[in-house]
């Protein structure tokens, strides 16, 4: 079993003269340094009712779960809270659903907001019930004031008193950040919608609808439709994205992304300078923390730490401007050091609150993985094809083929869509440590 | 020590063994023993069999082996030992030996069923995080926890927190209390009544946790409890802000809790009324079509009423422009009825000069976007954002799809809708696929209307029997076989001739040649009118196709509304003329009860007597009739022409209309107004109706009970004219088939622009009437017409205002009192009138004084409103009421609530006397005293 990352709040929250002052964890638990007490962020939004109302999805959406696994620790599950990322005037706030199936962020683009002092940095703030009951009070023409440290998060919304929640930040979510890049960056925009049509579309969808769906524009219009449709985008598990309903009215322009797979779907609402993205699984019954496409470049590569060093918490980063490629790229996000951003079709720039060293060992793939080719379970009888030791059975893994495969039951049943199995992986290790 | 040994001691139920076995180990044994837990656990299990009987043998090992399994578990696996706490003694021996390290970690992982563990726990010193594990424990032990006062005053410093946690599937204050039954609202309106809580905090709790954006399920409780408070309006006044909020709720029925509210509010309420109204448009947009419905209701009440008046200001003005912007976003709506009411609303909007503005979110969906707006509604949209639009593009799209000279705007200035310009069907293909519809909906009058008006024009190709072989022939046969009492028959009439080029001299026992249809309700006083009439005219127009004579109807309306236009109507007079025929005296009437009269000027220009000069068969008569209506009207005291008076008059004629010949009556009844002598009423009284008081009237005419309403309507009224109308609502109350009254309820709809009086009259008279009008779509429908007309209205209409907030729907009631009060505070309504119309119906019976307070329950925060109700309740007050002790009671505690003896008394001396009355008689005294004093 894998330690959870426990992340401890330095204090409790309270409602101060200059706002609501929430408290966030230490962002390197594990070195136990005091935390530096200097916000990164003062400012205030300009639309605070539209960004209110947007963290207010986002609180809805992290406090939402669409699936429970049977095995799944309850408590581990509940307690997850946003992350806040400040780089070069884009002011990032961005969660996942309990079941980790939905991610969803907020991004205040350099207009949306106007810092007094801005600088940069990454911390992960707790988003209880009361601070949404704040967000929910703040008015058109309110005001909506931010001041984000690495320490806390204070958000003058209103007077409402705010209780202190002492968190563990959940591997879950660990994991899930760090496969979300890799997949975020295969979407595509697939349409683009008025908010009409959008409003339109919403109120059709069912409450909780878990059938396979897509949505695409049929007839005329968008609909829900119950058959695989070109450029259609995967919708199941209609309820998660109906947390969206009540951003649309108004919404500049709301875009949906998909990939080729239909692995993955994501739509994007735009209010001005402020965005909602919200990225769904194909089934709410497999969330991001699982899906482990990209295990195999978890953990530094060639050239890794030279590219890191020229991460300078950039809000746009493309593969040239790094001089890199794609697949490098992804390498840094499953290190957790990058995001992407759908409405750009660019990465960006945040450090997560742990060390990204220890990432690789909180899939239990990769440390099964290890295990094996420290037990010797893997042999090889040619160059691209490799036996692997089973639960019951020794599995042969063909190294030449693309994607890498299996006679595992896992890989039978996921074809490579979810990542490698842990055989296919220990196969590589063993490959690389030849 | 073996895993035996320990199982043995726990078979044996040895305490102590085991807890010295548990001092005895070291760290590093009890490590080893932890990674045996699960055989621990099994051997603990083992002890208890299968079945609950075996368990209970072995309860008295229950607690070694509980506590040897705490011993070797994981403090990660503490939650699984289920065991409920031993008793104290055992507890604190089990501390001793083993250091209460695990206790609060225990106590933390216990299940939402174990609250009274934790509790225990704390009553031993320990601190429990009340975390939000622990609230659900709080909810779901409310079943108990009620009867327990010792454990329910250590949780009640927690009881706000209720209100700050969703819960989960297992533990929710929903959940709980569908499955169980409402402790926790039963205890927290215990506690506010005693005055342990505070009454104002829980209704903020409430309201926060509504805006905590919970599922609905979770968020039901909190409505529930929210109407279980049941706020008075003082406090919704106090927390209109809040309402506010929450109508950006994601949740539908948290959205109607917050319009229900608002709706119980006034505008004065609100700090920032621009706010709401802008908040209304997207709370619109909900599934639920009746909240979408009610959030467009709710902008216009916060909006549309004062812009509607003359004297509309600037901020008045502007306060529309906003509104206007919510009805743009309530649009995208995707219910019809939702994007009618909307359209209805800016229509309604732009015919006044002071809202003029084009709403950017209507333009922007209709222009971008125009199928999201339902196919039936696109071409009434495409109009509004014309004539929206820029004055040069007004002039290039008018130019374009300009108005036919008959499709003038009734009201100049008005926007012309285009479906105000009737367009029949042109092919015969498309008069057969008409004739289907119309036989199918008879009370769609427009529709009728132009597939009546097509089919005078347009004569089948096939003509004779074996037409009737196909599915309109199949239909047309079945409605006639259906019997007369259907509203389609006299249509399937129109239809044979059309289909057969014959009429049809007889179907079934149906004679349909000689006199007009008599059938049983038909005999008597009522329902002899409009009916009848309509079969009459019907039969004249098939006569008319089988004849093959191809001049127009007279009567076809040339506006959506039903109203016809005067030129219109001169040119298809003229082809008759011209033809050398007379049209059906049927046909004449209605073409002249649709002429609009609402300007104010004659209908018909010019010297009439010139037309009577140049007309040869059909202008005499005409002429007559246009001068007498126009000359009587225009010698009445009451000025220029009136809507009733033509009502009435042709009410006469409809009466004439039983006698074979028709044209015969109204001829003698022109005649005579041509010369300026009155109507001889005695000869027209119907026999039933007797003279004598009515309801508290000094005089009038008495009919069947029943329609009381139209009876004291007809008492108070002197004007004869309006007498007639009376008669000819009551009438139309009459029908009793279901499938008759709604046809014509639209019928009579038809009549509304021109006729508001009468009409209104009907609706009251329904509403009077305890038949379950309520639920009758078209009653509310027809209010929310007569509350489009401007008015000013007469004394009959207050009257019929007045009976219908007396009545028994509630639903009709509400929107009777909305216009009165409406009207009332804009001095449109003589307020005396209203006030004797509920003098006369408290005076029957005493239950209407609580029906009027439910009424006018929605304004009675509003100063204005109350002071121009004052007069009107002052005035009722002076009559005899039945049961003053209580309702009388009611509406003097109203006023003296409702400050409404602000200023001078209307009447001091009669209001004196009055007070009198009540001086020693219970509750009333108190308030008699009250009002004395001030």
């Amino acid at each position: 079993m894998p330690e959870a990352a426990t992340v401890r709040y330095a204090g409790a929250s309270a409602m101060t003269a200059s706002g609501l002052a929430l408290v966030a964890s230490n962002p390197v638990p594990d070195a136990g340094a005091a935390a530096e007490q200097t916000p990164f962020y003062v400012g205030r939004v300009h639309d605070a009712q539209t960004v209110a109302r947007m963290l207010f999805v986002l609180g809805q959406v992290v406090d939402s779960r669409h699936h429970v696994p049977p095995q799944m620790v309850a408590r581990l599950v509940a307690e997850a809270d946003p992350v806040v990322t400040l780089g070069d005037g884009v002011l990032r706030f961005e969660g996942f659903s309990r079941c980790c199936s939905a991610y969803a962020r907020v991004d205040l683009l350099p207009d949306a907001h106007l810092g007094e002092e801005a600088r940069h940095g990454t911390t992960n703030v707790d988003f209880s019930g009361p601070l949404r009951a704040a967000l929910g009070s703040v008015r058109a023409r309110g005001d909506l004031g931010l001041r984000v440290s690495e320490e806390a998060l204070a958000v003058r919304a209103g007077g409402s008193e705010i209780e202190q929640r002492r968190i563990a930040l959940p591997d879950r979510w660990v994991r899930g950040f760090l496969h979300l890049g890799r997949h975020a960056a295969r979407l595509t925009p697939r349409g683009e919608m008025a908010w009409p049509e959008a409003v339109r579309l919403w109120m059709q969808l069912p409450r909780d609808d878990r059938t396979p769906a897509w949505i695409a524009r049929v007839g005329g219009g968008w609909r829900l439709v119950r058959r695989p449709v070109a450029e259609g985008i995967r919708a199941s598990g209609t309820s998660r994205l109906r947390a969206l309903q009540g951003l649309l009215q108004g919404a500049s322009r709301v875009v949906w992304f998909g990939d080729p797979e239909g692995q993955t779907s994501g739509v994007v609402v735009e209010q001005g300078p402020v965005r909602f993205t919200l990225m769904t699984t194909a089934d709410p019954w497999r969330g991001f923390s699982g899906e482990g496409d990209g295990l195999e470049h978890v953990g530094t590569g060639p050239g890794i730490a030279a590219l890191r060093a020229r991460l300078r918490w950039q809000p746009l980063l493309r593969a040239e401007d790094l001089g890199s490629d794609t697949a490098a790229m992804a390498r840094l996000a499953a290190q957790g050091l990058l995001g992407f951003d759908l409405a750009e079709q660019a990465w960006f720039h945040r450090e997560f609150p742990w060390r990204p060293e220890r990432t690789h060992t909180l899939y239990p793939r990769i440390r099964r993985a290890e295990r094996l080719v420290a037990e010797e379970g893997v042999r090889f009888g040619s160059d691209s094809v490799a036996y692997v030791r089973g639960t019951h059975a020794e599995h042969t893994v063909d190294l030449s083929a693309r994607p890498v495969t299996c006679t595992c039951r896992w890989f039978a049943k996921t074809q490579g869509r979810r990542g490698p199995c842990k055989h296919v992986l220990a196969a590589q290790r063993a490959v690389a440590s030849r | 020590m073996t895993l035996d040994d320990l199982a043995g001691r726990i078979h044996a139920g040895d305490l102590d063994g085991v807890l010295d076995q548990a001092t005895a180990w070291s760290a590093k044994e009890r490590a080893a023993w932890r990674r045996r837990a699960d055989e621990v656990y099994e051997a603990v299990n083992a002890l208890w069999g299968p079945t609950l009987g075996e368990r209970r043998a072995g309860w008295d090992r229950v607690h070694p082996a509980w506590f040897a399994y705490l011993l070797v578990v994981n403090r990660r696996h503490l939650g699984s030992v289920w065991s409920p706490l031993p008793d104290e003694a055992t507890f604190q021996r089990i501390v001793q030996r083993v250091g209460d390290d695990w206790v609060l970690p225990w106590a933390a992982s216990r299940g939402i069923h174990h609250l009274d563990d934790c509790l225990r726990i704390e009553a031993l010193g320990y601190a429990v995080e009340h975390d939000e594990a622990w609230i659900q424990r709080m909810i779901v032990a409310g079943s108990w926890i009620r009867s327990d006062p010792e454990s329910l005053q250590r949780v009640r410093p927690d009881v706000w927190r209720l209100f700050e946690v969703q819960g989960s599937s297992e533990a929710s204050l929903a959940g709980h209390d569908k499955y169980g039954d409402n402790a926790w609202s039963d205890i927290l309106i215990t506690w506010m009544n005693d005055g342990t809580i505070d009454r104002d905090r829980l209704l903020d709790a409430t309201l926060d946790a509504l805006s905590r954006g919970f599922v609905s399920f979770r968020a039901s409780w909190f409505r529930q409890f929210h109407d279980r408070l049941g706020p008075t309006r003082s406090e919704r006044a106090a927390r209109a802000e809040r309402y506010v909020d929450l109508l950006a709720s994601d949740d539908g029925p948290t959205r109607k809790l917050a319009l229900d509210a608002i709706g119980m509010l006034e505008p004065a309420s609100f700090s920032d009324e621009a706010r709401l109204v802008e908040a209304l448009g997207p709370a619109a947009l909900v599934k639920a079509k009746g909240t979408a419905l009610l959030a467009v209701a709710q902008i216009g009440r916060f909006s549309a009423r004062r812009v509607l008046d003359d004297h509309a200001g600037e901020a008045d003005v502007e306060r529309w422009s906003r509104a206007i912007e919510a009805y743009g976003v309530a649009l995208a709506h995707p219910h019809r009825d939702v994007q009618a009411a909307v359209l209805r609303a800016v229509h309604m909007g732009l015919s006044f000069r002071a809202a003029q503005r084009p709403p950017s979110e209507f333009i922007a969906i209709v222009q971008g976007w125009p199928e999201l707006v339902h196919a039936s509604l696109r071409d009434d949209a495409v109009a509004i954002v014309r004539a929206c639009a820029p004055e040069g593009e007004t002039a290039t799209a008018d130019r374009d799809r300009g108005p036919t000279p008959e499709a003038q705007p009734a009201v100049p200035g008005r926007p012309l809708l285009a479906e105000e310009v009737p367009r029949g069907p042109t092919t015969v293909d498309a008069l057969r696929l008409a004739w289907l519809r119309a036989l199918e909906a008879p009370e769609d009058v427009i529709h009728v209307e132009a597939t009546l008006g097509a089919s005078v024009r347009c004569a089948h190709p096939k003509a004779g029997d074996d037409a009737m072989a196909g599915p309109l022939g199949v239909r047309i046969r079945q409605v006639l076989d259906g019997g007369r009492n259907q509203l389609g028959f006299p249509l399937a009439l129109v239809a044979h001739a059309w289909v057969t080029g014959r009429e049809a001299t007889a179907w079934g026992r149906t004679s349909t040649t000689g006199p007009a249809f008599v059938t049983p309700h038909e005999v008597g006083p009522m329902g002899w009118m409009l009916r009848p009439f309509l079969a009459t005219r019907c039969q004249a127009i098939a006569a008319q196709i089988a004849s093959g004579l191809d001049l127009p109807l007279l009567s076809t309306p040339t506006r959506r509304d039903g109203t016809l236009d005067v030129d219109a109507l001169l040119a298809r007079a003229g082809a008759w003329d011209d033809a050398g025929h007379t049209p059906a005296m049927t046909d004449l009437i209605t073409a002249l009860a649709r002429v609009d009269l609402r300007s104010g000027r004659p209908p018909f220009p010019g010297d009439t007597r010139r037309l009577y000069e140049a007309r040869r068969t059909l202008g005499p008569l005409r002429a007559l009739v246009w001068f007498t209506v126009c000359d009587l009207d225009g010698r009445a005291p009451g000025g220029p022409p009136r809507a009733p008076a033509l009502v009435a008059e042709l009410g006469v004629e409809l009466g004439l209309m039983r006698d074979d010949d028709a044209a015969d009556g109204i001829r003698k009844v022109a005649t005579r107004w041509g010369r300026g002598s009155t109507v001889p009423w005695p000869a027209l009284d119907p026999p039933a109706w007797e003279p004598g008081p009515v309801a508290g009237a000094p005089g009038g005419l008495r009919c069947e009970g029943r329609h009381l309403a139209s009876t004291v309507g007809l008492g108070l009224c002197p004007v004869r004219a309006s007498m007639q109308a009376a008669v000819m609502a009551a009438a139309w109350s009459g029908f009793e088939e279901p499938t008759v009254a709604p046809g014509c309820a639209a019928w009579s709809a038809l009549l509304l622009p021109t006729h508001p009086e009468p009409y209104a009259a009907w609706l009251a008279s329904r509403a009077s009437l305890d038949r379950g009008a309520g639920s009758d779509k078209s009653l509310a429908e027809g209010y929310r017409h007569l509350g489009a007309m401007p008015g000013p209205f007469g004394p009959w209409t207050a009257w019929a205002l007045g009976l219908a907030m007396c009545g028994v729907a509630v639903g009709t009631r509400a929107l009777a009192a909305e216009l009165a009060v409406g009207w009332a505070v804009a001095e449109r309504l003589p307020i005396s009138a209203l006030g004797e119309a509920l003098a006369a119906q408290w005076s029957v019976d005493g239950l209407p004084c609580k029906r009027f307070l439910s009424a006018i329950e929605p304004v009675q925060t509003d100063p204005a409103s109350v002071r121009a109700l004052r007069p009107a309740v002052w005035h009722a007050l002076r009559g005899e009421p039945a049961d003053w002790s209580r309702d009388v009671s009611a509406l003097l505690a109203w006023l003296v609530e409702a400050d409404a003896l602000v200023g001078p008394c209307p009447r001091p001396v009669e209001a004196t006397a009055f007070l009198g009355r009540f001086r020693g008689k219970g509750k009333a005294a108190g308030f008699a005293r009250q009002l004395l004093h001030a």
